[in-house]
């Protein structure tokens, strides 16, 4: 594939400059080069210190009361015996709670609850144990109400109603249509369908939920373990009606998000009101068991593929109808994590397409986008359906994904792409797999098995961004940026783009960030891969507004006419003039500034109007089975994804081989366990919610660039943080059938589901 | 009737450094003016001298919590990271909350608090154990090493530098527990092939999935010692 | 957790009298490992209170021992850490199942901090039971909730009802396999019993898995010497390769000679409320040469009984699968 040319709109410069359009990264010093992280002394040592590890003098602990019943109303709730407890200083239920805003659920604490963990009571208290003791003298009592647990109990007549809409949200899927499904399946040779679930995938950070929470007449302070500074500060101050300027969000690093600490959750308001109440900070986190309803989760799926397809193996109709659960209502942070059909409607070549997402409320916990929300689900049913395809045409798989390549974004009105590396990505990864060839196994009773996948992920939209880029008094710089830090490196591969267009050593160029009051908006919060994509932008735009102005000062130190700023270049802090004729340092033009400290501010240009932009992926797996007692061990994964230009391979390639052990719990062993009758999660704990272990991972986990310069923006770059779980799971499941002739179909693939098919396989009752 | 907390708290003794008269940077950051910005998430980086100082402040007051009317405390020595701390704790409390509100030693981390995870790893008498389902009582008079036992001062460990070069974390909230797992492994057995490596860390999860890093991490920390 | 005392034993028989001290409101404290955890989740009933007490095993001298004498064979103190029964030489030779099993428990750091004792006597881990708010058959309510809900990984196949959960230990089937004794401690008597005597069914005790009483702690378990020619051999499925329990367990040890079971004992494990001895598939399998049909004709009688529940069929050809290859692998010259 050729790259794609860089509209100017994207280049544009401080006045009426333009930006330099970087070519391969091989050119470039610091972009494209594989840094350590920032912030690595403080997290090696354990000095870094997060939201949970805040301490303030005077500070109290807080702790929750949850619900245990999935769907009741308050009858009674005493906590006269809590209140009473030496220690404890404040107690909130929905008695005495400050009248609050908190979005679709009226306030942060009612007399009825929807699902099992809802917040009933919180207590703030001397001391962590004296407030879960408080808990514990909390007495309720509970009238129940009508429930409903499972979805598709939810979609039939006589289920109780959840909203006035009824149990599916809107009264309606979500419908996408182009062309004329039913007749493209009239003209296939060969129609198929077939059914395929996924399970609720936790986050479960390592970093539990919560926060500490200051709030005196000052304003709100909140030290917040979050994926950005910015949201959950304007929710607060809109909440409690507060000028933006007297709520502060810190937070410099934070133990995971996965998408789960996105926005203001209750515990922020409970933390908040309950130092209001008490006149002291106070910190609120979780238990681990509460993790699980408070953080959210992606929906379990129940998904149908029908498809038409011609003997050679074109696609000709395709249909993916998604059922998707979720909580009693979907809130803000919900609805970016509801069942879509989004990846389907572009990967293939298909004329005739429609896609049916469902959302259907229960009594179960709310939603929270889950790396990679509705794309990850849909994949893993959308890529074994198209092996199964495969098979029935009797193509090989790679084969028949390349055959029906799309080269525009056929939902948006067939938009070339900013760039497609698809192609690349499954020519370099299928090389470096060897696919084609199964190895023998290790041992008589085991099977080895090779499968693939394609990924999609979606691109980002225009969204404004700023940053900032100092250049302090002896000439170092430092980017402004008001972002938190997932750990991914955001804030390290921001210093390489502003190094990059600065033309000063990668070393000399640091970073503050995690504080919403000193440094202002950068993006709202780190999620949807699109940190990279919205704010670098920014940083470049920022570090070249440094640069314009570090120019025309020099070119004055130098007596060089201000039309001639154009010839000036910058490299290794040096400041040229092309014949070499003239030097100076950029510590030179610092120091003469003295202290009217030269500081570039950059906007982020708008993506290009007439582009799609999408990621794309190819990942390659291969698995050894041993059928009957159902063991899956990964052995080997390449994944190789289009995400634009990889600003730092070395942090890139963290992020796909974690994103694919991420999916691989997803196809393996991660599964939420509710007891139907209740809406109890039984499995609420970290041992039977079964993340990969050390000895669950695979030792080859390959991560290939295919070195695409996307043409949407000043870096050239997508956006990775979620993409390298999209494929992970079909992949692992094709590799399983190829191995096994097994075909599992519900995700995930645990030694249970495994053992069962290959029973119901030998007694004949399985199909296919 | 119940008497107000604040009326059960007498003048406790105050938790005395060893008489090497140097206290680990946690205990002065509760109280130096650093350590309050440090606690306030100052947005500046946090430098190397910083970050792992040791300040010679002989005798300061740690934290102490009150504890409820009614309710037993005993006493307890623990050394920890080479330094001696004398403390009184109720029975219930677990080493790791110990290490991480009265001694300040906030690079344990508590994550799942049932042993489930491996966050909370430290060495006590030369074996990892979970410090969240350790009772601090019981760690009395034992050796305890924390993540912030592996540096020498500004010297870090071989395996701390080379985390930081394989880049063997993310998030980076299970790398303690982690890298106390890994000092451990290469303190008894400095050349572990792959297998061991992963045995080794079986007990500790890391979210983010940053294993194949760590695993290789390991192995380059193993060449050099 | 709750607040608690915490009072140091100085020898077993003191153990023993605290907790007939303080009746009913004592527990031991053994590596915590199970114990702190229930108190933490604050698991209780009807039947079983969160201590008042906890009584200092740890502070016992001697009781985490592990010694061995030649013919007479093995001593294991019931403090004797997991990780020190793994790495002990003298049971990685001559008692290797054990070994085996014992590297198959939980995680590196549990297997440091459980002990042999506390390993026999955890709890079960059906999620029901360790639900705080649920009160099931097991802490002194009225219903079992696995019967009609989610049985699917740790329930019973095999003597289930009316509490169906599955005794959790890797070391039990092992050791029982290597037939040892286990000797309890009260505050005036002691007694030495076989260990596979040691556990019930729910039906013979629906609150306990074992037959301590309540002022007995564990203080020995002892492993003859097996005889010359003996191999021993122990598989565990589970889901992921470290902290799981197992889906089902097969413990085999084998008196062989000329390819040819002389004796044998077989024990199965996660599949049970106690640690399930398969006396009719130690028939089929005494006296046999050891081939694979053999092997299959054991693994049938060993889980003839069995009765699934609703979710958990599965564990019937998985626990099969397992002892079939235990058998095959014990019998390998």
């Amino acid at each position: 594939m050729a790259n794609v040319k860089i509209p100017d709109s994207v280049l544009v410069g401080p006045e009426g400059t333009k930006l330099k359009a970087w070519g391969s990264s091989k050119e470039l010093s610091a972009v494209g080069k594989p840094r350590p992280k920032i912030g690595a002394q403080e997290k090696v040592t354990g000095s870094a210190i997060y939201a949970y590890d805040v301490q303030l003098p005077r500070m109290l602990y807080a702790a929750v009361l949850s619900s245990d019943r999935a769907h009741a109303r308050i009858a009674a709730l005493d906590t006269r015996k809590a209140e009473a407890l030496p220690g404890v200083r404040a107690v909130l239920t929905y008695k005495n709670i400050e009248p609050v805003k908190w979005e679709q659920e009226g306030n942060i604490l009612r007399d009825t609850v929807g699902y099992v963990g809802e917040p009933v009571a919180a207590v703030a208290a001397e001391t962590e144990e004296i407030a879960y003791d408080a808990i514990h003298l909390i007495a309720v009592k509970y009238d129940p109400l009508p429930s409903v647990i499972e979805p598709l109990d939810a979609m039939k007549p006589g289920a109780p109603q959840l909203q006035k809409a009824g149990n599916v949200w809107q009264g309606k899927p979500v419908i996408y249509k182009r062309g004329d499904v039913e007749k493209g399946l009239k003209e296939a040779d060969i129609v198929y369908e077939q059914t395929y679930t996924t399970s609720v995938q936790h986050h479960t950070t390592m970093e539990l939920h919560g926060c500490v929470v200051q709030w005196d007449r000052d304003g709100l302070t909140v030290w917040d373990s979050a994926q950005g500074v910015n949201q959950v500060r304007d929710q607060l101050a809109s909440r409690f009606n507060l000028p933006v300027n007297k709520v502060r969000v810190i937070c410099k690093y934070v133990g995971g998000g996965f998408g789960s600490k996105n926005s203001a959750k209750h515990y922020h308001g409970l933390a908040a009101l309950l130092s209001k109440r008490t006149g002291r900070p106070v910190k609120l986190f979780n238990t681990r068991e509460d993790e699980f309803p408070v953080s959210r989760h992606r929906p379990k799926t129940i998904q149908t593929l029908k498809a038409g397809v011609k003997k050679d193996g074109t696609l000709v109709a395709l249909y993916h109808k998604a059922i998707g659960q979720c909580g009693p209502y979907l809130d803000g942070a919900a609805l970016g994590a509801r069942a879509t059909g989004d990846g389907t409607k572009s990967l293939y070549l298909c004329p005739n397409l429609m896609t049916e997402a469902y959302s259907v409320h229960t009594n179960t916990p709310l939603l929270a986008p889950t790396r990679g929300p509705g794309d990850t689900e849909n994949l893993f049913a959308l890529e074994q359906f198209i092996d199964e395809l495969a098979e029935k045409v009797g193509i090989n798989p790679l084969e028949f994904r390349k055959k029906n390549y799309a080269e525009v974004d056929q939902p948006h009105d067939n938009h070339h792409y900013s760039s497609k590396g698809l192609d690349r990505c499954y020519d370099m990864a299928a090389k470096a797999f060897g696919w084609g060839q199964k190895a023998k196994a290790s041992a008589p009773h085991k099977k080895r098995g090779i499968g693939m996948s394609s990924l999609i992920w979606h691109g980002n939209r225009t969204e404004k961004s700023q940053a900032g880029v100092i250049i302090q008094p002896d000439g170092t710089a430092e980017v402004v940026a008001g972002i938190a830090s997932l750990g991914v490196g955001a804030e390290t591969i921001f210093t390489q783009i502003a190094a990059e267009e600065l033309g000063m050593k990668m070393e000399s160029v640091g970073i503050r960030w995690g504080d919403s009051s000193s440094t202002p908006y950068t993006i709202n919060t780190s999620s949807g891969s699109r940190t990279t994509a919205i704010a670098g932008p920014a940083v470049r735009a920022a570090a070249a507004d440094a640069r314009h102005k570090l120019l025309k000062a020099a070119a004055r130190l130098l007596g060089i006419k201000p039309t001639e700023i154009a010839t000036l270049s910058i490299k290794d802090g040096v400041i040229s003039t092309g014949d070499q004729s003239k030097k100076i340092s950029v510590a030179e033009v610092a120091r003469k500034q003295g202290r009217e400290l030269i500081i570039g501010t950059g906007h982020r240009p708008p993506n290009p109007e007439d582009m799609a932009i999408e990621i794309f992926g190819a990942q390659f797996v291969e698995v050894e089975v041993d059928e009957q007692i159902g063991e899956v061990k990964v052995l080997r994964a390449v994944t190789a994804i289009d995400c634009g230009r990889w600003i730092n391979p070395l942090l890139a390639e963290s992020q796909i081989q974690g994103g694919f052990i991420q999916g691989m719990g997803m196809a393996l062993s991660e599964e939420r366990i509710m007891d139907s009758r209740n809406g109890i999660q039984l499995n609420a704990n970290l041992h039977e919610y079964g993340m990969p272990t050390s000895l669950d991972v695979p030792d080859t986990n390959l991560a290939l660039d295919p070195e695409v310069i996307d043409a949407s923006n000043n870096i050239n770059a997508k956006g990775l943080g979620e993409p390298p779980l999209v494929g992970a799971g079909a992949a692992i499941a094709n590799a399983i059938y190829n191995a096994t002739d097994i075909r599992v179909r519900d995700y995930p693939i645990t030694p249970n589901r495994i053992v069962q098919a290959l029973k119901e396989r030998s007694s004949g009752t399985r199909q296919g | 009737m119940r008497k107000n907390i604040d009326d059960t708290l007498k003048p406790h003794p105050a938790v005395k450094s060893s008489e090497e008269g140097s206290l680990s940077q946690g205990l002065a950051a509760r109280f130096s003016r650093r350590g309050f910005l440090k606690g306030l998430g100052s947005s500046v980086i946090v430098t190397a001298a910083a970050s792992t100082g040791l300040v010679s402040t002989p005798k300061v007051e740690a934290y102490v919590p009150p504890v409820g009317e009614g309710l037993q405390t005993r006493a307890l020595r623990l050394k920890v990271n080479g330094l001696l701390y004398r403390l009184e704790v109720e029975p219930r409390r677990s080493l790791a909350d110990v290490l991480r509100k009265e001694l300040g030693l906030t690079g344990t981390k508590i994550s799942c608090n049932r042993a489930e995870c491996g966050a909370c790893t430290v060495i006590m008498n030369g074996k990892t154990v979970y410090s969240c389902t350790t009772l601090a009582v019981r760690a009395n008079g034992k050796e305890i090493t924390t993540v912030e036992g592996l540096a020498q001062g500004n010297k870090l460990h071989p395996i701390q530098e080379a985390f930081i070069e394989s880049d063997a974390y993310q998030c980076g909230f299970c790398t303690p527990g982690v890298l106390v797992a890994c000092k451990a492994l290469l303190d008894r057995n400095p050349r572990p092939t792959r297998a061991e490596i992963k045995l080794a860390l079986s007990g500790n999860l890391c979210r983010c999935a940053a294993y194949n890093h760590i695993f290789a991490a390991v192995e380059a920390a193993a060449k050099k010692l | 957790m709750k607040s608690f005392q915490l009072i140091d034993a100085r020898s077993p028989q003191e153990a023993a009298s605290l907790l007939n001290k303080y009746k009913g409101k004592a527990q031991p404290l053994a590596g915590g490992g199970d114990l702190l955890y229930l108190m933490k989740d604050r698991i209780e009933g009807r039947q079983i209170q969160m201590p008042d007490v906890l009584v200092n095993l740890e502070s016992i001298p001697k009781l985490d021992s592990i010694s061995y004498e030649k013919g007479k064979g093995l001593k294991l103190g019931a403090m004797a850490l997991v990780s020190d029964v793994e790495a002990n030489k003298t049971i990685r030779e001559r008692f290797p199942i054990l070994a085996q099993a014992a590297a198959e428990v939980a995680s590196p750091q549990l297997r440091n901090m459980g002990t042999v004792g506390g390993n026999l006597c955890q709890k079960p881990r059906c999620w029901y039971y360790r639900n705080a708010h649920l009160p099931c058959l097991k802490k002194g309510g009225s219903t079992c909730y696995a019967l009609e809900g989610d049985n699917r990984y740790y329930h019973a196949i095999l003597e289930g009802g009316p509490c169906y959960i599955v005794h959790p230990s890797d070391l039990a089937p092992a050791l029982i396999a290597l037939n040892s004794q286990v000797a309890l401690v009260g505050p005036k008597q002691s007694r030495t019993i076989p260990l596979e005597s040691f556990f019930v069914n729910t039906k013979q005790n629906l609150y306990q898995e074992n037959v301590l009483k309540p002022d007995e702690i564990v203080q020995e378990v002892s492993v003859p010497e097996p005889k010359e020619g003996s191999r021993g051999f122990y598989l565990k499925s589970r889901i992921r390769k470290s902290w799981d329990f197992a889906l089902a367990s097969a413990a085999v040890q084998m008196e062989i000679a000329g390819g040819v079971c002389r004796d044998c004992r077989i024990v199965l494990g996660g599949v049970a409320p106690l640690p399930y001895r398969a006396k009719d598939a130690e028939t089929a399998l005494k006296g046999k040469k050891i081939n694979e049909q053999v092997a299959l004709k054991v693994a049938e009688e060993a889980l003839k009984a069995a009765q699934p529940m609703s979710m958990n069929a599965y564990k019937v050809d998985l626990a099969k699968t397992l002892l079939k290859r235990a058998v095959l692998q014990a019998g390998k010259v």
